[in-house]
């Protein structure tokens, strides 16, 4: 069963938009794609009776965060259909362009911010472009990849193949559902796989030592310390074919431990991945998120139906978990812990809910918080003091049709160590939010408006502006209080906004410069 | 830049000695070099250079005849499209045009470049159409970029094939001749300030020719780089209007009935646009405060783009302009389409301020200079003033917005309607000259204090143009030929008459026969 229907067509408007939806992964973001989720949305209902059973899956809380394929200095767009990668500078807003392999269909850097990589679906590529100076080198993989996730230093990236996500470039010949291609950064090296079926993505661990990948009946472990890597299987079940969805995967910070969160499963799997042991580990009932601990010292997994949170250690997950009930009888089944390790957001997505529960770490109290409406995402400031809620076009059933928020989408700036609160109406659905990475701003864009929103997380107040046209994806420059926007033009627009100088710099046309003959 | 205006009137088809010729016996359209003035005699077909000194002479163009001339600005030579006739009979016996049976007479057409009233290189331009009938030249005159004028396509007349893919660059000194490929109907030729590049703006794209010698990025005579102005192969973008800014480090290109003004980064070689108000009716570039300025014939308002980060400011105005004219203290704007419209604003681009003053009548044409603009305007239509129901000349001392020293503009009543005007700047005192319809005398007014004086002409005015040695040429309106060469600073004035008459009534013989044998 579905309950927000308004959703649907931003996800598949995310799953289409391969530049920048699928680009911008980070650790803390579910793994697998938004397509996946799409599909698990629509699929729900008819293929996984177990799910029905226990209840609608929650979305995950951050699937409008547009991570920006950037670095410090500089902004990357992928052209597919020119074969190119378009570097914008943001301080001069010079422009350069430089041939890639055939319809890159993902860009993304490396938190170094030395490199962009372009997974190139036309010629079965992944190419590396050095930020400075657009040196490229390109490696062949395995035919059909249509997604790519870089490891967090940079040294590894692994493709692979979703069938339900869209594919811009497919070279014909073999597609498996069973291989991946990692391939090492320096030398530039690619190394074929085969893993679990239908691979979901991967993993990799803190030390850049080991990457796992999650597949729904099993679990390949690569160590990238060695010369040659190769792959071990981990079964997670006895019939992989028959496997239950894995949800959610975390792995623990020393690479000992892989936790899987699977749908319709009471259990959380915990694999210990140097002995190669799977056991379940009891989580109450109906499990519907997980989220490590900022300190990356504890897991915490919620029990919708129990209403409880389960908290694991996760050096010993052996050891008896703490276990803490929700404030009310509320079903909240999403949790997300604020940045500064303080708290967490207990709230749902998956039922019409008009509040949530701000969880204190310390006391393990909680303070509930009503909302206007139900909630249909939440991102939190880096820090987590402050929150935006954004909110589903659906009312509660028990909601006034005189409310003003009744029938109309709404985002409700929220302090999460305070009380206050600005709670706006908005003219249509937000299509995308980004924070900075300084705890000072949001920034939000909604279907349909040539105008970005920029949310002061210290007043609580946003600012309309407006962009020469509708903005598609929105991201932030790091270490700054600049926000980029992507906007429709056919031949490539970027606006930059620095909302502490209140400045706004557009490039438009950028795509032609691919065209630039000598 | 020469500056050359005519009246449209048709002097031909006169009696001389009760004989009436097919063609006009001069062509008042000339073109003034410094070594003198060039006519064209369309009866005899010939080309003749008409001194100051009363003397004239022939100009071989070895049997062809002119079809049509340009002067370079610095008036050091004249191109010239000839034609000449070609009879495909071998008999030696047929010797004149009218001998040879019309089905086997055709017409060849060539480009010459005159010089001293010789041709350059002693022939015609190798590999040159005559069909290019629009030319670019660099500041100093020494080369010409020809192509085929976009405005002129319907009349253009191709001989066997014509390829609007290139452009024609003409060396002056040697009449050397390269043609490069540069995109599809060029519309417009910028060189750049050092002279060793041109823009060319073609069918949507934008071509940077190297010029000269070139250099290690770019082979002479061949396009370095090309900037596509789309990537839509459907969808044409016609380039409207260049300016080079930012010391010939940008190119601002406007686009016909588009919003769009790219930014060509020639340096990084990139491409942005930028969104305007409209689409713009003028473009002018302000390199002293680094700020380019765009008027629109539809928005009351000037947009002011500054070079760093081409970000764009706005300055409302009360009346659109059409016109924005670069001056030593701001940016003239005016609108000289709309009759209603009759503000001359004085603009600061950098501060935003603006003096406004009135034109009393709709304006026509406006000269600007240094220290005054001169405007010649229309009757009102719709009323019956004694000013609004006459021509008008209006003198506009041009005075910085923030000047507490502003003058009114002076208006003038003209006895009929402006046929010619020029503007001579000189130390004591700046002066426009007037030529008016069916007025046998050219009026000299001194702007500084709008005092008018009249030189007598022989005859009605058919144009007046500006020599390289400030001094004017004015065309009169005699049959057989009448241009007096007029030094407005020392009131004196030479006429010169009867260099129609050359050759007209020779039979036209056929012309390099030894080719056809």
């Amino acid at each position: 069963m579905k309950t927000l229907q308004p959703l649907l067509p931003l996800l598949s408007a995310l799953a289409l938009c391969g530049c920048f939806s699928t680009a911008g992964k980070t650790s803390d973001t579910a793994w697998w794609g938004d397509s996946a989720r799409d599909a698990d949305a629509d699929t729900d209902a008819d293929s996984d009776s177990d799910a029905d059973d226990d209840g609608p899956s929650e979305e995950e809380s951050d699937y409008l965060r547009l991570a920006p394929a950037a670095t410090d200095q500089y902004v990357f767009v992928a052209n597919p259909d020119r074969d190119t990668l378009t570097r914008v500078a943001v301080s001069t807003l010079e422009v350069r362009t430089v041939g890639v392999g055939r319809i890159p269909s993902t860009v993304q850097t490396t938190s170094d911010y030395r490199i962009a990589v372009t997974l190139d679906e036309g010629d079965d590529s992944v190419s590396y472009v050095y930020a400075e100076t657009l040196d490229v080198q390109s490696v062949e993989i395995r035919d059909n990849m249509n997604q790519l996730s870089l490891a967090p230093n940079g040294e590894w990236a692994m493709a692979w193949y979703d069938p339900n996500a869209e594919s811009l470039g497919v070279s014909g010949g073999i597609t498996s559902f069973n291989e991946v291609s990692f391939v090492r950064t320096e030398p530039l090296v690619h190394y074929p796989l085969a893993v679990g079926y239908n691979p979901k993505g991967v993993r990799w661990s803190d030390d850049g030592r080991l990457a796992v990948v999650v597949s729904d009946g099993s679990l390949a472990v690569i160590d990238l310390a060695a010369d040659s890597p190769s792959a071990r299987l981990i079964p997670l079940v006895d019939d992989e074919l028959d496997a239950p969805v894995a949800e959610e995967v975390i792995l623990s910070a020393d690479g000992a431990f892989a936790f899987v969160r699977q749908r319709g499963v009471q259990d959380l799997l915990v694999v210990d991945l140097s002995n190669e042991v799977v056991d379940a580990l009891v989580v109450g009932t109906d499990p519907t998120d997980m989220d490590l601990s900022v300190d990356g010292e504890r897991l915490s997994v919620v029990s919708r139906s129990a209403r409880q949170v389960w908290t694991f250690d996760m050096a010993n997950p052996y050891a008896d978990p703490t276990v803490v009930d929700f404030p009310s009888d509320l079903a909240y089944g999403s949790l997300a812990f604020t940045g500064d390790g303080l708290r967490a957001l207990l709230y749902t997505n998956a039922s019409l809910i008009s509040s949530l529960a701000i969880w204190d770490l310390g006391d393990d109290s909680f303070s509930e918080r009503a909302l206007v409406k139900p909630v249909a995402s939440v991102g939190l400031s880096p820090e987590g003091d402050t929150a935006l809620i954004f909110h589903s076009k659906d009312n509660a059933d028990d909601a006034n049709s005189d409310d003003p928020f009744y029938d109309e989408w709404a985002i409700t700036l929220m302090e999460t160590d305070g009380i206050g609160e600005n709670r706006l109406l908005l003219p249509s659905e937000p299509a995308g939010y980004t924070v900075s990475d300084n705890n000072r701003w949001g920034f939000f864009i909604m279907e349909g408006q040539s105008a970005i929103e920029a949310c002061s997380f210290s007043t609580l107040i946003p600012e309309l502006v407006k962009l020469p046209s509708e903005p598609v994806f929105v991201g932030t420059l790091p270490g700054t209080d600049v926000a980029w926007a992507s906007e429709q033009h056919d031949l490539g627009r970027l606006s930059f906004y620095d909302a502490a100088a209140g400045t706004l710099d557009t490039i438009t046309g950028f795509e032609l410069n691919s065209e630039i003959e000598h | 830049m020469l500056t050359l205006l005519m009246i449209g009137c048709n002097p031909w088809d006169i009696p001389v000695n009760e004989t009436t010729y097919e063609n006009a016996l001069w062509d008042p359209n000339v073109a003034v070099a410094t070594d003198g003035v060039y006519v064209r005699l369309p009866e005899a077909g010939r080309l003749v250079r008409v001194q100051s000194d009363g003397t004239w002479a022939t100009v071989d163009l070895d049997g062809a005849s002119p079809e049509s001339i340009s002067a370079a600005p610095d008036g050091s030579g004249v191109f010239v499209v000839a034609t000449w006739p070609v009879c495909d009979d071998n008999d030696p016996l047929v010797v004149y045009v009218d001998q040879c049976p019309g089905s086997k007479l055709t017409y060849e057409r060539e480009m010459v470049f005159v010089r001293d009233a010789e041709r350059v290189g002693g022939g015609a331009l190798e590999g040159v159409s005559a069909a290019l009938d629009s030319a670019e030249w660099t500041d100093d005159s020494s080369i010409a970029a020809l192509y085929v004028s976009p405005a002129n396509a319907s009349s253009v007349v191709v001989d066997g094939f014509l390829n609007l893919n290139e452009v024609t660059f003409v060396e002056a000194a040697t009449g050397q001749v390269h043609r490069v490929a540069v995109g599809f109907a060029a519309e417009a030729v910028l060189f750049t300030e050092d002279n060793t590049r041109a823009l060319v703006l073609s069918r949507s794209q934008v071509a940077m020719v190297s010029l000269g010698s070139g250099d290690e990025s770019c082979d002479a005579w061949s396009a370095c780089v090309t900037y596509k102005l789309t990537l839509d192969a459907d969808t044409a973008v016609t380039p409207d209007d260049v300016v080079l800014v930012g010391d010939g480090a940008y190119a601002l290109v406007s686009v016909a009935n588009s919003k769009d003004l790219y930014v060509l980064d020639l340096e990084n070689e990139s491409i942005d646009i930028l969104e305007l108000a409209g689409s713009p009716s003028a473009v002018v570039d302000d390199p002293d405060h680094g700020v380019t300025v765009v008027a629109y014939s539809g928005h009351a308002q000037v947009d002011v783009i500054e070079h760093e980060f081409f970000e764009v400011s706005t300055i409302e105005l009360e009346e659109p302009a059409t016109q924005a004219v670069l001056t030593p203290v701001g940016v003239l704007a005016y609108n000289d389409v709309t009759s209603s419209f009759k503000d001359v604003a004085m603009i600061d681009p950098v501060s935003g301020d603006w003096l406004e003053s009135r034109a009393e009548n709709p304006i026509q044409d406006m000269t600007v200079g240094s220290r005054f603009a001169v405007a010649t305007m229309l009757p009102e239509t719709s009323s019956s003033g004694l000013y609004d129901a006459h021509y008008g000349l209006g003198i506009f001392t041009l005075s910085a917005p923030d000047s507490e020293d502003v003058t009114d503009p002076v208006s003038l009543i003209l006895e009929s309607a402006p046929v010619g005007l020029a503007t001579l700047e000189t130390e004591a005192a700046d002066y426009a000259l007037l030529l008016m319809s069916d007025v046998d005398t050219l009026l000299k007014v001194r702007l500084n204090d709008a005092s008018p004086t009249t030189l007598e002409l022989d005859a009605p005015p058919l144009g007046i143009a500006a020599s390289p040695d400030d001094t004017f040429v004015v065309m009169e309106d005699s049959p057989l030929g009448m241009i007096s060469f007029v030094d407005p600073v020392e009131d004196t004035q030479a006429t010169v008459t009867g260099f129609a008459t050359v050759a007209f009534v020779e039979r036209p013989v056929l012309p390099r026969r030894a080719a056809v044998e």
